[in-house]
This record gives structure tokens, sequence and C-alpha cells, in this order.
């Protein structure tokens, strides 16, 4: 570092000891202001009606005033003490037992109907002289305005003069304060906008039946702001801001060389052995195909290794969604009873994507999670509200870069709509976001309706390039063998192809070398479990291995686990 | 009578008590019931607005009338909310009456305000400063 830049360092670090910060007990609104709100700053909040200006304000004034230092909540014209009071005590950070004392209501309506500012801004003096209040807010210092439209008064004090004064007076008392106002955005040019220390901008967007509501921090003397519009939510709690994550911050942890099993039979070994830590998976496929399933039995088994899990689900109840994996022997209930497994339910159809990044970020703390699985980006994108979803692809880009940053595996599904390979995801052209693709289809055998899943893509891991079966058992999901000797599997109406030189197995039919080749895929196995993965009756499981090991491709040891005599053609 | 109608009346006793209590030169219940609707006017008018509350009053009166139609020969102020007449009132009535006059609108505006902000509120707005009777502001329930 130069000297220069040491200096500059420097006296950043002593003009920030200088300018404390106030925490707003609005969540989330600290981090947008870059810290929290500066002491003694003279702030204004616009925004247009019914978009959060007094409920904003009241939150962060019931969570700073004390009888020691007060806060002295002038109302005006628009805003009668007793319809705010009536309206604001149903929110829970109103806290009835700090009106009159730390929180002092007085109204203004008389002098602003007087229209002469001077009186106005001696009543304002006489109150702060009186209470001394640590905060000091004008709920609507536009009415204070009404009807002005820019013109003075006679005799009035003229407007600019009334704000610098107010400001200069409420600073010099030491005095937090807030300026409530109905602005538009083309008024930036309003005296109040340029003495205000910090400008935030209220807004909300109807588009069809959401309401999407945002907060811009557009100017804050002396401290680095987040930048950009921020998405926030107004509950029986109040004001709930999502910051918006920018690009930059969700650095990625380095990959290691740790993998994750998937729980899902088969899977791991023609995936190099597992997912690796840290990946995002996206599994593509058809509806019906066991996208669920597959994400099911990641989740299970990532609880029987002791880790923490998150599941998001958008098309069906967090209830269902265990009732199922219960029905698969995945007791999943018992987890979240003793805080290893959060289910997230997300569907208002108004959501935007950093409200569900920051849910989903809170439960992966509370459950100190190393997955994470989303399912689906079909249903994620139905549930955001319309104006975000023209930007999903950016949206999912920062949600899985800030998910990665901390860590956590991220297993994702989303559905293929029309006809392979010219079908596509959903969530179109999402891949890139992805570190690893599978993708599902259905094929046709022989008049009957099979599955099949296929690795597109492992980045910087080798895996297997092949075309597998998969089944949907009792118990879930369990791969099987590569589908070999047919043509035609990207149209998904096969044709067996005719044998092309020596035969892989001497002596053995299609189904005999089927067997074979899936004992060879896995190592070794039970009969019951090889006929499982096979897709063949038990009866005829066994005939097969005694002709096996009859003509000496296979041999069972005295535990009754077959292992292969023969490589894999692969 | 409700828990909201009894809380309200308590305000009402425990400003008129307090009256009394802190100036000695109080002797009389008129004047102290007449202070105690001052302090409760003053306080609720710079917190509701003086027209917020000059309506409120004006209602008020218009419902205790019903019950006490001697407040028919009282005035209310214009712009700052007052009570005129109370004196010809006493030369009429009698002091009795009045009294129970006056301290009947203080409950009439208290229940109305309690109905629409909750009477915790309403006490601590023309108690302001921590309350001398605390038991006024804990909800009995």
């Amino acid at each position: 570092m130069t000297t220069r830049k040491r200096i500059i360092k420097k006296r950043v670090a002593v003009a920030a000891s200088n300018l404390k910060s106030l925490q707003t007990g609005v969540p989330g609104f600290d981090a947008v202001l870059g810290g929290g709100l500066p002491e003694f700053s003279f702030n204004l909040i616009a925004g247009s009606p019914g978009t959060g200006k007094t409920t904003l304000v009241q939150q962060m004034v019931f969570a700073n005033a004390t009888i020691e230092r007060p806060a002295l909540y002038f109302t005006v014209l628009g805003e009668p003490t007793i319809k705010m009071l009536r309206y604001q005590r149903h929110f829970g950070f109103f806290d009835p037992a700090l009106v009159g004392g730390a929180i002092q209501y007085v109204n203004l309506g008389e002098e602003a109907l007087d229209g002469d500012l001077s009186v106005v801004l001696a009543r304002i003096v006489a109150e702060v002289e009186r209470v001394k209040p640590g905060f000091v807010v004008v709920d609507s210092f536009r009415s204070l305005m009404a009807g002005r439209d820019g013109r003075e008064v006679e005799g009035s004090l003229p407007i600019e003069h009334f704000i610098q004064r107010l400001a200069l007076h409420l600073t010099t008392w030491e005095v937090t304060s807030f300026l409530l106002g109905e602005y538009s955005e083309r008024e930036q040019r309003n005296p109040v906008f340029t003495v205000a220390d910090g400008v935030f901008w209220l807004s909300q967007v109807t588009d069809r039946n959401s309401v999407v509501r945002k907060v811009q921090a557009v100017k804050i003397r002396g401290q680095a702001q987040m930048p950009g519009l921020h998405t926030f939510r107004i509950t029986d709690s109040g004001l709930q801001i999502f910051p918006r994550i920018p690009e930059q911050q969700s650095q990625r942890r380095p990959q290691t060389a740790v993998r994750l099993a998937t729980g899902v039979p088969g899977l791991d070994e023609v995936m190099g052995g597992g997912v690796p830590a840290g990946d995002a998976v996206m599994l593509a496929g058809p509806a019906g195909s066991g996208k669920t399933t597959f994400a099911t039995q990641f989740v299970a088994e990532g609880l029987r290794q002791g880790e923490g899990v998150v599941v998001v689900v958008f098309e069906e109840y967090p209830e269902e969604y265990l009732a199922r994996a219960k029905a698969r022997s995945h007791d999943l209930e018992k987890s979240t009873e003793v805080g290893r497994l959060k289910m997230l339910y997300l569907r208002p159809l108004d959501l935007s994507v950093d409200e569900t990044l920051a849910e989903v970020l809170e439960a992966v703390v509370e459950v100190d999670a190393t997955r994470v699985v989303i399912d689906s980006l079909s249903g994620f994108e139905v549930a955001l509200a319309p104006a975000f979803r023209k930007d999903f692809r950016e949206s999912l880009y920062r949600l899985v870069g800030a998910l990665t940053a901390t860590g956590v595996t991220i297993f994702m599904t989303t559905e293929i709509v029309g006809s392979y390979p010219a079908g596509r995801f959903t969530t179109e052209k999402v891949s890139f976001i992805t570190d690893d693709i599978i993708v599902q289809r259905f094929v046709e055998i022989d008049g009957e309706l099979r599955t099949v899943l296929a690795i597109h893509k492992m980045r910087g891991s080798k895996h297997s390039r092949e075309f597998l079966t998969y089944s949907i058992t009792d118990q879930g999901a369990v791969v099987g063998p590569p589908l070999r000797h047919y043509k035609g599997i990207t149209t998904g109406v096969l044709e067996l192809m005719p044998p092309s030189g020596p035969p892989g197995y001497v002596g053995l039919t299609d189904h005999e070398s089927h067997l074979l080749e899936t004992l060879v895929h896995i190592g070794s196995s039970s009969r019951a479990m090889l006929s499982e993965r096979a897709g063949v009756p038990l009866p005829e499981a066994k005939r097969i291995l005694q002709r096996l090991e009859l003509l000496g491709y296979a041999v069972a040891d005295p535990a009754g686990n077959w292992t292969p005599l023969a490589k894999p053609a692969w | 009578m409700s828990t909201e109608v009894r809380r309200a009346r308590d305000l009402t006793r425990s400003l008129t008590a307090r009256a009394a209590r802190n100036d000695p030169s109080v002797d009389d219940d008129e004047l102290a019931v007449l202070i105690a609707c001052e302090r409760a006017f003053v306080e609720l008018s710079r917190s509701l607005g003086a027209p917020g509350f000059g309506t409120l009053l004006r209602r008020a009166k218009v419902i205790t009338e019903r019950t006490h139609p001697l407040l028919g020969g009282m005035h209310l102020g214009g712009l700052a909310p007052y009570l005129g007449g109370v004196p010809d009132l006493v030369q009429l009535h009698g002091g009795p009456a009045v009294i129970e006059g006056l301290e009947a609108i203080l409950d009439t505006i208290f229940s109305m305000l309690g109905g629409l902000i909750g009477i915790d509120m309403v006490i601590r707005l023309v108690e302001r400063d921590p309350p001398l009777d605390s038991t006024l502001v804990e909800d009995p329930k």
C-alpha cells in the first residue's frame, strides 16, 4: 500500500469513528444503509401513498426511542394521530408502553393550516427545546407545504429558509430526524432533497395481481450505501427489507476433493464418486420422470450422513412432501423436529429473488446446512412476481452465486418440455449457472416406456457419457446399467442395433447379457438387489445367475453375494 | 359496565384526584374537575391536534347531554377546545350536578377515544409523563 493510500485509509477510519450509526430495527435496512443510519442525520423518506413510509419510520422510532432519548412525532394534516395510532398499533413492533413517554405525538395541524412556516418552525423548536428528543419525525412534511407549489405565502418564511433552519436546529440539538413526504421522482430538485443527509425512496409496482414494494437509499452522507432497488414486504411484524445481493459479493469457495453421496444407488459411480461438494447440480426431466424422488434421496442421504439440509418446495406443501418421502422409507419428519432439516414452502406468487434468498440463507444458518434442494426451478419461476420473471435468469444467477458462496451444495430440479433433444428446460437457458447437469427422459423399448438418464455436464470432473437406465422402485430411484445396442435414444424411439462383430458375451442371450452388465456395473451384489437394479424379476434373475455361474461369467460367495468375472465392455 | 368504560372512569377519577392533591389552593370539587378537564384537553389537543380534539369534544358533549341535560347550557370554545359557562351552571344547578356532568363528559371522551385507539393508549396520551397511578395502565386481563 502506498503512503498516500495509507493516509487516506487513516482519514476515513478517523471520520468513521466520529460518525456513529444507529441500528434501525428494520430487518435488512441496516445492510442497505451500509451499516445503519448515521446519528443526528436529517433524512427524507419519500414515496407515493401506501408505500409504507409511516410504518418504516414508526418501526425505527419504536426500536430506538427511550425515556432518556425520546422521540417527538409531529403529525400534520395527512396523518391524524388517532388514525395513525389506531392502525399502527396492530404491528408487532408497536409497544403501547412507549407512547406518551418515550414517544410523544404532537399535532401540527393548526400551525399547518395557518400557512405561515415561521409559526410551524417556532412550534417545532419549542417542542424540541422542551422535550429534548433524540428523534424527530414530521409526518407528513409534504402536507406542511401543501398548496404552495413552490410559491411563497406572503409574510411567511421562504420554504428554502424554513428547511435550512429546521435542519440546522435539529442537528444542533443532536436529533436524528425524518421528514416524510409524498414526492414524485421528478421533484428531486426540491430544496429538501438538497438539504437532507439521507434520502430514501419507497415505491410499489402492481403487475397483474401482484404488488412488489421496493426501497432505494438514494443518498446517504458519509457512508456507502448498497446501490439499487431492494424489495421489501410489510407483514404483521412491520417491514422486512431484502437487500439485493450484488454479483461481486458472491465469491465462490474453492472446490475441494470432497464428494457427496447422492443416495441414489448407481448414480455416484457414474458421477465419478458423487456430487463435488459446493457444486450446483441441476436435474432436468419431463413430468413424472422421478425428479423429486432423486431430490428426496439426496436429502435423506445428507441427513443419514449427519448433515443439515434445507429443502425449498413450491409445488406441494411440506406435509405432502414429507408424507411422500415417508412412503419411500425416508422419515424426514424426525429431522425437522430435531432441527437438522428445514422445509421452506414459498408460494405467494409475488416473491422476489432476494426475499427467497434471504429465507434460504436464514434456513441454511439455522440448520447449519451443507445441502440445499430447490424443487423445482419451474415452480420457483411461477412463484415469483411477474415483474421478476423477466429477469429470472439473472436473478437465478445471483441466487445460486450467493448460495454456493456459503459452501452449500445445491440440488435443483427443473422440468423439460417438448421433445428431446429439442426440448428445453422450462427455465430456459439456466444451464450456465450449474456445475453439473443430469438429464432424464422417457424412451420406448419394445413398446414399453422406460426411463434413462445421462450426465450432460460435470465441471472439472470425469463422468459417464452413456445413457443409463433407471427405475423408480418402492424404495426410490435406482440407476441401472447403460443402454447399449440401441440406436435412436435421442429420438425417444429406440431400435435394437444389429450385432456388429463378435458378441460381447459369448453364449448369452440379450437378457442374460443385460443382467451380467448390471452386475459388472455394480461390482458385487446380492441376488435381490441385482434383480431390482436390472429390472429383472427375481425368479428370472435366479435362473440367469445360475447360468452365468455355469458359463464362468459370475461367482457367488458363501454369503450369497455375486461377483462378475467378466470385464465391462465400456 | 365494560372494562374499557370502567378504566375510562378510573382515569377521570385519577385526574381529578391529582388536581386536588397537587394544588393546595384547589379547595372545591368543581375546581378540581375543571383542572382535570383542562389537563386532559391540553394533552389531547397536543397529540391529536386542536381541530381533531375539538371534534371529539363536540361529539362527547352531544352524547353526554342525553343523560345530563344541564350540559346543554355549556358552550364549547371555537378553535381551542374549552368548556364555557361552568360558573353559571353551578349557580343554576348546584356544584354536585355540574361535577357529575363534567366527569361524565370526560368519561365519554376517554371511552370514545379508547374505542378507537385503546384505553391504554388514551391513558398514556393524557398522563404523558410516567403516570402517578401506575395501576391505570395495566390491563386487568
